[in-house]
């Protein structure tokens, strides 16, 4: 069975849903499989992600998403979380008052509760924690600190990919994780995520640069423009984006 | 005509108040009692009352306390759980159990004892700290007042743990009224941490609770004062504390209320030597048919003293949050700092808050400020959490008390701050409950 299985899906804002802004998007992904979605600004690919996890001010006005089986629609964004989709923000809020460490042990044991297991040891959880911090080069006073507030934009990018290596979901979605990140922190948050790579897991990787696609090399990659996806490659095709633009697409879908 | 209770009974005769005390206790009283009678219960159009509206109390059948009520079963529920304290329980103002094990220079006593076996270390301070002429309620306590605690701290003497009072307003077979009157003397340098636990009895009828404290820090005293306010939806409760201040003493007080058809919690501080601090930090969670009311007044007397006042309420639907803070800087306070701020969460449409801050400022050489904010909880926090697997009442939960992270700071860290996390935990959980009973 695919793992995500996007079908003819049309997205709008819940305040106007006169204006399409996803306009039949269809996307299977299978377990162990990553795709990649590249496209100009404004394309659609964080309303993709929104949509996919359950933000509030967006709505499905026609076609379907479903997870394993299941459809989506159906289910509440912390449902949608516990049930192992992942969405690594394109721009991870700041919450104010709320340790990070606090957050991160309230998430994993929601996911816990919902499997009907008992509260993770404060020890085993403190050791995953400060191992996956180490791996992602998370200075481990940041996990003191409230959520996201005041870390650098790479910061932030370290600590979603941190969030989700704890979470351990099924299918990744990953919003431009590689923005605001210098090219060494590029390559360790990549290889974060290549360890996650498995046959049971899948991954949909939004990005701009074909650099990222270096260290995580995907199975599929997709363009993304006017809310479509108009076309579908191998890996090839970043290296041809990366060198002739989306000009010819966004005619495409213009036309 | 429907029928209206008095609180003082209209025959009620001036001569006879304190008739069996001494002299200036009885002076004391008919003096409460000719401002209540002059002024009565205070309506709306009082300025200080404004806000909070003590009007339906005239229409709940009360009878005075007769101060003879021992701990029912239960007592004490809702009251912090703290480990490693002098504990002491009050029904109704009188203590019914007392810790024995005190330091030396440590007395805790029954206000009824002490005017009974020595009324003269009690005359200096009771009605000398508060100035209640332009009190209504505080009058009313003046004249009526009935049994209380009295906690003496010798100068110098430092407490090797925290008090804890757990102060029960009980009404087993019907509504009462009482008046309880306390007592705090901190000599010159002693040091204390005072925790208050404000409770209901279980299955008390409606109740009013009109308590006064007086407080006196002698030079260099600290007192950290910590309240919580936990009592029934069908209590009324009311106190007033006034708290002077001599040179280089330090009033630290956190109050943080949770629930209460009424409640008020008045706050007078005197700086009157200079280099005292006060802060009084606290917060508050209103919820359906809770009102609850947060009255300040520090005085800056003298010059270089600090003031600070910093409270956070957390409102839900049908509940209502009142702030009045007042910083009063007099003419030779030069070089005060006083501050104020009240934030407040709004969780629903349908709950309200008023705030009015007033700063009277007669000297030139000052560093005043005052602020007040309304907010909602952020959706986008709110989605992140959930994005993250966290249920949405739990979410909620969550931010709510990140909202109180600045303010619960007031409380030292460890097991004191943990008790008082732990009651806005319970007060979360039971507001969640509710909700979803809805
Ligand atoms: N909350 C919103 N309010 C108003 N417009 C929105 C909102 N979300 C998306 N849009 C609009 O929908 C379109 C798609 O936006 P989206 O953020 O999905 O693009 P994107 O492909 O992620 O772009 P980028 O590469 O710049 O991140 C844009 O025109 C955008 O302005
Ligand atoms: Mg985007």
């Amino acid at each position: 069975m695919a793992l995500l299985e996007i079908k003819d899906l049309h997205a709008s804002l819940e305040d106007d849903t006169s204006k399409a802004i996803l306009k039949g998007i269809n996307l299977t992904i299978n377990p162990g499989e990553v795709h990649a979605i590249m496209g100009p600004n404004g394309a659609g690919k964080s309303t993709l992600s929104s949509v996919i996890a359950g933000r509030p001010g967006y709505v499905a006005t026609s076609g379907s998403i479903l997870y394993d089986g299941a459809d989506l629609m159906d289910m509440e964004p912390d449902e949608r979380a516990r049930a192992g989709v992942f969405l690594a923000f394109q721009y991870p809020v700041e919450i104010p008052g709320v340790a990070m460490a606090t957050f991160l042990k309230t998430a994993l044991n929601a996911r816990r509760k919902a499997r009907g297991e008992p509260d993770i040891e404060a020890l085993d959880f403190l050791k995953a924690m400060k191992a996956n911090a180490k791996r992602l080069g998370v200075a481990e006073d940041m996990l003191k600190r409230p959520v996201n507030v005041g870390f650098s934009g790479g910061e932030k990018k370290r600590v979603e990919i941190l969030q989700m290596a704890m979470m351990e979901p099924r299918m990744c979605v990953l919003d431009e994780t590689d923005s605001g990140l210098d090219i060494d922190a590029l390559k360790i948050v990549a290889d974060g995520v290549n360890a996650l790579r498995s046959p049971e897991r899948g991954m949909l990787i939004i990005t701009h640069y074909q650099r990222l696609l270096n260290y995580i090399v995907p199975d599929v990659v997709h363009v993304l423009a006017g809310g479509r996806i108009v076309k579908t490659g191998d890996k090839t095709l970043a290296e041809t984006l990366e060198a002739e633009g989306y000009a010819a697409f966004t005619d495409a879908a213009a036309a | 005509m429907t029928e209206t209770t008095d609180l003082i009974p209209r025959t009620l005769d001036a001569a006879a108040l304190g008739a069996d005390e001494p002299a200036w206790l009885a002076d004391l009283r008919r003096a409460g009692l000719s401002v209540y009678r002059e002024r009565g219960l205070p309506t709306v159009k009082v300025e200080a009352w404004k806000y909070t509206n003590l009007s339906g109390l005239t229409k709940i059948p009360f009878t005075q306390d007769d101060g003879a009520l021992g701990p029912s079963d239960g007592a004490g529920r809702g009251a912090l759980d703290l480990p490693d304290v002098h504990q002491v329980m009050l029904v109704n103002g009188r203590a019914v159990s007392l810790p024995g094990d005190l330091p030396a220079g440590v007395r805790m006593v029954r206000l009824s004892h002490l005017l009974a076996t020595e009324p003269e270390t009690v005359r200096p301070h009771l009605g000398q700290i508060a100035d209640l002429s332009d009190a209504p309620m505080g009058s009313l306590n003046a004249a009526l007042m009935g049994d209380g605690l009295v906690i003496l701290v010798a100068p110098g003497v430092a407490l090797d743990k925290p008090i804890h009072v757990v102060s029960v307003t009980d009404a087993p077979d019907g509504a009462r009224h009482v008046h309880p009157r306390h007592l705090v003397v901190m000599g010159e340098g002693a040091d204390a941490t005072l925790v208050e636990s404000r409770v209901t009895a279980p299955g008390a009828a409606e109740s009013l609770s009109n308590a006064v404290t007086e407080i006196r820090l002698e030079a260099r005293a600290r007192l950290r004062h910590l309240r919580l306010v936990n009592v029934a939806s069908e209590a009324v409760d009311l106190d007033l504390t006034e708290t002077t201040l001599d040179a280089d003493a330090a009033y630290d007080a956190f109050t943080l209320t949770l629930g209460g058809r009424l409640v008020r919690n008045e706050g007078r501080v005197r700086l009157r030597g200079t280099g005292a601090e006060a802060r009084l930090h606290g917060a508050y969670g209103a919820a359906e048919g809770h009102h609850i009311d947060t009255t300040l007044v520090v005085d800056h007397a003298v010059a270089d003293a600090i003031s600070d006042q910093h409270f956070k309420g957390v409102v839900d639907a049908g509940g209502r949050g009142v702030f009045q803070g007042k910083v009063i800087v007099r003419r030779d306070a030069q070089r005060t700092d006083g501050n104020q701020l009240h934030q407040a969460l709004l969780l629903a449409r349908g709950a309200e808050v008023d705030t009015k801050p007033e700063l009277e400022i007669y000297a030139d050489d000052v560093k005043c400020s005052h602020g007040a904010t309304i907010g909602e909880l952020d959706p986008d926090h709110v989605f992140y959490l959930m994005a993250r697997g966290i249920p949405e009442s739990e979410a909620r939960a969550l931010l709510v008390e990140a909202f109180l992270d600045d303010v619960v700071e007031a409380v030292p860290e460890g097991p004191l701050r943990e008790a008082f996390l732990g009651a806005v935990r319970v007060w979360q959980a039971r507001r969640h409950a509710a909700t979803w009973e809805a």
